[in-house]
């Protein structure tokens, strides 16, 4: 009977303590701020602010914050970033823009103990060098280029579009690190394959580029996949092969347009049956998952032992549908002002 | 009768106003941001913002004080700055912060000859000047940042060039107190000084009385663009990374600095405390739009908005105490 009264004490305690418990955790209240390069001139922007949104609604106990400026430069970044320490936030995401500048005010912030997510771009240097920010959520250039590569080649032995005889990845910036790794990514799936494999360096001009392109077709005509590591610049590839008469709609012969992004102009060409596929990177992902992240880090002590990647996610003519009106929702009007096909 | 005592100072200084205008500032912020903004990583934070840009502002209020503008400074501010981490890694940094600084004051020669030689007004050779320099910054970066990494920014050098704190304070705030002082001295006390306020009340009137005008002309604007190269340099050194961007805009925020700080624009009256102070009241502006999160679409206006308020009630003291 003692030891029946005992247990059941025992169990009442147990039980207000756990309600208890519950209680302070729901009393918990977080203040996390994303200190973005993208400003309310991208549309791009909508995506992070909209997956914050969503995080508030969900957690009424956090409070998001996202600062950002129009007027984007790393200086003016580092600014916002002291800025946004200084207020003594609970949780900092943070794009790593430059290693070298926002190392010495991320260091200060961990000190201070404010944890911090990097998100969409990562410190690139290994673990032990880099900045020691709980986790990157992002993409990841190089195997942007792979899976994309990959996905040709499943299309090409399915008989959708023509084996690979040649590969040029059209880039626009020729010492651009991430532009590079997703050319990598690209020939590395293309190995194997016997197709010839070339970088080209196109420019960011219209015209420019066109000329280059039209020149590298002519001067290797077993060039039969474009892939084009800006989105904006698939439609100048797709023109250029037309004009040559090369065929370069989605079908089994002549050339194939693949490009990144699910921007509306890559969703676009694969609408118009111009572009094979495009990726995602999880725009929408890299502003909910690093708040979760901080959430779980001082609700739950959680601390992710890898990177956490949200793309690439292969778009085309199968899922267009549902990407098109994902992407209108957060563009709005300006998605078919930026259709430039 | 407390107005009435306040008038006369008021009168003789101009910096009074922007003054009264930065305590009101900062007792509105203080109250009302819940200590986002009253704290000392901010504070810190402003004070460093300010060191680099009332270096700039102390030079514009110079070229102000003759009568001329100065709107390239935001570009010899970026050019400093990649030229200071291009060298700083090759050789000591201190010889290469000479450098970046010699650099910005032979950009304020070229600009200082080509008014006083040609008489092209000021504003059209500066914005020439501000584009070129833009594009040079733009073109020696290739689109790309020049920088040194965080471990690797240690030494004397460093940390004395905007690389460090003393007491949570940037060390770029030294060199605003050194320009601060140096410059009054010479405003006070040399002939220079006098020259230049002459040749910016009256250029007919300065000639008159044997002032070299276009000599004066020339020195402020090299000393302009030496201090908006030092700014440079120490913002580089605080950052340890410069693009093509680097600077871009402050020139505005310089003019603006002077302007809210006393400063004439037709020339012959200037306060230097007044264009720091008025670099200050920017900075806290700013910083308290961020800390209390403001949404980047309506940054700019109402970083705007308060500014002309401020300008307007720094005005509006002035013609009281004048009535």
């Amino acid at each position: 009977m003692m030891k029946t009264s005992k247990f059941a004490v025992a169990a009442v305690i147990a039980s207000s303590l756990m309600i208890g418990g519950a209680a302070v955790a729901q009393d918990n209240e977080y203040r996390f701020v994303m200190v973005s390069h993208i400003g309310s001139n991208d549309p791009n922007m909508k995506w992070l602010t909209l997956s914050l949104d969503e995080f508030e609604s969900r957690y009424p106990n956090v409070t998001t914050e996202y600062i950002s400026t129009n007027n984007y430069s790393v200086q003016e970044h580092v600014r916002l970033l002291e800025q946004a320490i200084s207020t003594k936030p609970d949780g900092i995401a943070v794009p790593i823009v430059s290693t070298d500048a926002f190392e010495g005010p991320l260091r200060s912030a961990v000190e201070q103990g404010i944890p911090v997510v990097a998100f969409n771009i990562p410190d690139s240097r290994p673990v032990g060098e880099r900045i020691p920010y709980l986790t990157y959520v992002g993409g990841d250039e190089y195997l942007t280029g792979k899976k994309l590569g990959e996905f040709a080649l499943a299309e090409a032995e399915a008989g959708n579009i023509p084996a690979p005889t040649g590969v040029v990845c059209a880039s626009h910036d020729a010492a651009h690190q991430g532009l590079k790794a997703r050319c990598q990514g690209m020939m590395d799936a293309m190995e194997g394959t016997g197709a010839a494999f070339e970088e080209l360096f196109i420019s960011a001009e219209p015209a420019t580029a066109r000329s280059t392109l039209q020149s590298y077709l002519q001067a290797n005509p077993e060039t039969n996949y474009i892939f084009t590591v800006a989105s904006w610049s698939s439609p100048w590839a797709w023109g250029v092969a037309n004009d040559m008469g090369l065929s370069p709609d989605v079908d089994n012969e002549g050339v194939t347009v693949i490009t990144v992004d699910a921007s509306p102009v890559a969703l676009a060409g694969i609408k118009r049956g111009s572009v094979l596929a495009t990726n995602s990177q999880g725009f929408w992902l890299q502003g909910y998952a690093p708040m979760e992240w901080l959430y779980w880090y001082h609700e739950l002590g959680y601390e992710p032992q890898s990177d956490i990647l949200t793309g690439p996610i292969i778009v085309d003519a199968s899922n267009i549908d549902h990407w098109e009106a994902l992407v209108r929702n957060i563009f709005g009007d300006a998605y078919d002002e930026q259709d430039t096909w | 009768m407390p107005s009435l005592a306040i008038k006369p100072l008021v009168r003789r200084h101009t910096e009074i106003g922007i003054v009264l205008i930065s305590i009101l500032l900062v007792l509105v912020f203080t109250a009302t941001s819940e200590g986002r903004w009253a704290n000392a990583y901010n504070i810190g934070t402003i004070l460093q913002v300010t060191a680099t840009l009332g270096l700039m502002s102390l030079g514009v209020a110079l070229v102000i004080g003759t009568g001329e503008i100065d709107i390239s400074v935001g570009s010899t501010f970026g050019i400093a700055a990649i030229i200071y981490l291009w060298l700083a890694v090759r050789v000591d940094p201190a010889l290469a912060a000479l450098v970046a600084v010699a650099a910005g004051a032979a950009i304020g020669a070229f600009n200082g000859v080509l008014i006083a030689r040609t008489g092209t007004p000021s504003l059209i050779v500066t914005l020439g000047s501000l584009m070129i320099f833009r594009g040079l910054a733009i073109a020696l970066t290739s689109g790309f940042a020049i920088s040194i990494p965080y471990k690797e920014r240690g030494g004397f050098s460093y940390f004395i060039l905007g690389g460090d704190k003393i007491y949570n304070v940037n060390t770029g705030l030294i060199w605003l107190a050194a320009a601060l002082i140096v410059l009054t001295l010479m405003l006070r006390y040399m002939a220079w000084g006098n020259r230049l306020l002459a040749v910016g009340g009256s250029v007919e009137s300065a000639h008159s009385r044997g002032v070299r005008v276009n000599r004066t002309k020339i020195s402020a604007f090299i000393i302009c663009g030496l201090l908006a190269g030092l700014g440079g340099v120490l913002e580089a050194g605080k950052l340890g990374s410069a693009d093509g961007s680097m600077g871009r805009l402050m020139e505005l925020q310089a003019i603006a600095a002077c302007v809210l700080g006393g400063c004439l624009l037709a020339g012959g009256r200037i306060s230097l405390i007044g264009a720091i102070m008025g670099a200050f009241v920017l900075s806290s502006i700013q910083s308290y739009l961020i800390v209390m999160s403001v949404q980047p679409q309506w940054f700019v206006l109402l970083l705007g908005v308060i500014v002309v308020v401020a300008a307007l009630g720094v005005r509006s003291l002035r013609r009281w105490a004048l009535r």
